[in-house]
């Protein structure tokens, strides 16, 4: 079963203005690099998607769930850009979520797109919800930019009315309209919170539905996978919120032993977060983007489907916060690794086994002699007196 | 060197007379040297029994003042690629030694972290320049070690020391440092240290840092640190049904101490043995220790399999 978003997925035209759509496909069928902005929700993706469809080209998608460093995106989109296509016409090669590219993870991403843009036989479409970014200056230049207008309330509203009629859910003209207008244009949001708010009986009910913020749609999520246990529960759970797969990784993480007190539906749902894990560390050293989909699908779905009986009650959800703690870790480690790694050269060790060995070094160089012989400097010191 | 103030340097055995415990090996190297032609060596053995010193004394026994220029040693487990084998080994291989010295001597420690492609690289390396270049390769274990290159080498198996032979040690310390131990304390120490004299005089000298006198309390302050009282904690909340609790205490554990998953899951593994279960409980969360730590290796975040760990553990623990 498919996930709402994918089923009714805004056709072009009736959401998006046609001029839009137009500058669109012009300069698609130009091949020509396209700089496509507009917020959260107003149906970019969707709408190359269905011009592709339209003109029978294949759409070559990377999104912000997939790493895309230097390498991952000369490797995909380097290649692709030159290659043929079998079966369909030409190819769009869509980089989506440009937003998403990660500082440290994808290092060089952006300039190897940069680069590709000029040389790629293909039209390649960058997209964005944050138009004014300063770092697509460059981008910008080289690129047609066409901009999406927020979807007014009026056509969401349609759209949504349009579902429940075909989903043949009860629904009242006002409810319709406070969901709309709470998620302000953007559609895919407005289609989660309709599914969550009638998943139970077949009518809309928003109570329970929170006001969206920023993290609203990871908060959706995490209700579905949590409360549900749905077959329709699809891998593409996480696509429809703002956050990275990884982001959407640690809330689940976090806030699934609030919710799952039973120790075998505990056990069960870590279990799939683990291997989701494994799936992630595959991807990470192999580049193997293949395996994305069963992260995607464990730690949704599988996290879904490993308790036994649905839940009712209502709970709070609360933001990861494992990232800090990482961070304040990772400076920690960083002195203890120099640390190590005098100690190592002074007493024939390796780094690796005087790591090993650092609880009992720690202790013996609290007295100030081997501080000096093995010429600590005041941050380590300070870091081994406390 | 000489005036090292960490014991492990200080009482380091400088002659083949001051190595204690592995008289039977020593005897036989003394014999190369005297002969001033070694084959190429392999130190097998756990953590702790001399094999380094023993590397260390046959190259000053073998080059006295020019032992700067005609020894190299390399922990291979910090450079264990392949370049290493092709550029630093070679390069200082390949180079005769002046001197009135027979040839040049390469200690390459914990070898058993050497890639495959570093020991085909050496397997070469030690073939070619065997008439310039002899070899003292050093591994804890002997299996990770490519034939080609055990059958080079003249095998040389060390034994943890016997407990007599620590006690021995842990004596002559104490003599010269001016230290009280109780005989408790020294049971202690012998029974931690299982054979290793670097862990022992590492854990002398934290006892020492504390007080010159050195009894069961002092001793098992050191001996126990802080990480396992932690970890021990965290399977406690466990036992205690407190999932949440566990596993904040357990993140809380990693961060402030720099550990690792693997130094956890090794730590909870050690910790599992004197838990209040019954055996055969003992042995399902050893079982899943082993599955954690396969999956860590495997994976991309390690917290999420230590999670994953506790969240088993409970399921194993709770009636």
């Amino acid at each position: 079963m498919k996930l709402w978003t994918d089923k009714y997925a805004p056709a072009a035209g009736i959401e998006i203005p046609q001029e839009e759509i137009s500058r669109l496909r012009d300069a698609i069928l130009k091949k020509k690099a396209i700089f496509l902005a507009g917020p959260t929700g107003s149906g970019k993706t969707s709408a190359v998607y269905t011009i592709a469809k339209e003109l029978n080209y294949e759409v070559l998608e990377l999104n912000a769930s997939d790493v895309r460093d230097k390498a991952a995106i000369e490797k995909i989109v380097g290649s692709a850009g030159l290659q043929t296509s079998l079966f369909a016409q030409g190819k769009i090669i869509l980089i989506d979520e440009l937003e998403g590219l990660n500082g440290t993870e994808d290092r060089g991403g952006l300039i190897t797109i940069t680069k590709i843009l000029e040389s790629s036989r293909w039209p390649i479409v960058l997209t964005t919800n944050e138009e004014d970014d300063l770092e697509w200056k460059e981008v910008k230049k080289q690129t047609t930019i066409v901009v999406f207008k927020q979807v007014a309330n009026e056509p969401l509203v349609d759209i949504l009315k349009r579902i429940c009629i075909k989903e043949d859910i009860q629904y009242e003209e006002m409810t319709l309209k406070t969901l709309a207008r709470r998620v302000s244009g953007d559609i895919r949001a407005g289609i989660n919170d309709l599914y969550a708010a009638s998943i139970q009986n077949k009518k809309v009910d928003i109570t329970g539905i929170e006001d969206r913020f920023v993290e609203q749609s990871i908060l959706s999520a995490l209700t579905l996978i949590f409360k549900g246990k749905e077959t329709q529960m699809s891998a593409r759970i996480f696509d429809s919120t703002s956050l990275s797969l990884d982001d959407c990784f640690r809330w689940v993480e976090e806030n699934l032993p609030l919710e799952y007190k039973n120790p075998k539906d505990l056990a069960k749902a870590f279990d799939m977060l683990s291997y989701a894990d494994v799936f992630k560390g595959r991807i990470m050293r192999q580049q193997h983007w293949h395996y994305l989909v069963y992260q995607n699908i464990l730690m949704s779905a599988g996290v879904a489907l490993a308790k036994e009986k649905k839940s009712i009650v209502a709970s709070v959800y609360q933001r990861p916060l494992y990232p800090l703690l990482v961070w304040k870790a990772n400076m920690k480690s960083a002195k203890k690794k120099s640390i190590a790694e005098k100690i190592a050269k002074k007493c024939h060790l390796s780094k690796r086994r005087a790591l090993r060995l650092f609880p009992t070094y720690k202790k013996m160089l609290k007295n100030p002699v081997f501080q000096k012989e093995l010429r600590l400097n005041d941050e380590e010191k300070i870091y081994i007196m406390s | 060197m000489e005036d090292s103030a960490i014991w492990i340097e200080k009482y380091r055995p400088r002659s083949f007379e001051e190595i204690k415990g592995q008289e039977e090996i020593v005897k036989r190297v003394k014999a190369f040297v005297v002969q001033k032609n070694i084959p190429h060596l392999m130190f097998i053995g756990p953590p702790g029994v001399g094999k380094t010193t023993l590397a260390l004394v046959i190259g000053r026994e073998l080059f006295k003042e020019e032992k700067q220029e005609n020894f190299l040693e390399l922990n291979a487990s910090d450079e264990r690629g392949i370049d290493v084998i092709r550029n630093k080994v070679k390069d200082f291989a390949r180079t005769r030694s002046l001197k009135n010295v027979p040839f040049k001597l390469i200690y390459l420690d914990e070898c058993d972290s050497l890639t495959r492609e570093a020991q085909q690289a050496l397997r070469r390396t030690m073939e070619s320049y065997s008439s310039s270049t002899r070899f003292i390769l050093s591994c804890n274990y002997s299996s990770k070690i490519i034939d080609p290159i055990k059958s080079r080498c003249t095998i040389l198996k060390f034994r943890p020391l016997k407990q007599d032979t620590i006690k021995g040690i842990i004596e002559r310390v104490a003599e010269k440092e001016n230290l009280q131990i109780t005989e408790k304390a020294k049971e202690m120490l012998i029974n931690t240290s299982q054979g290793d004299v670097r862990q022992l005089e590492n854990l002398l000298q934290s006892c020492a840092a504390m007080s010159k006198n050195i009894d069961e309390q002092s001793c098992s302050e050191i001996i126990i640190t802080t990480e396992e009282t932690s970890v021990k904690e965290t399977l406690d909340l466990v036992l205690a049904g407190q999932f949440i609790k566990a596993k904040n205490k357990l993140l809380e554990t990693m961060v402030m101490n720099g550990l690792g998953g693997v130094d956890i899951i090794k730590l909870i593994q050690k910790e599992t043995w004197s838990l209040n279960v019954e055996d055969q409980m003992k042995i399902r969360i050893i079982q899943e220790c082993g599955e954690a730590e396969f999956r860590m290796v495997e994976g991309g975040n390690e917290f999420i399999q230590l999670e994953a760990f506790l969240a088993k553990m409970l399921l194993i623990t709770q009636p």
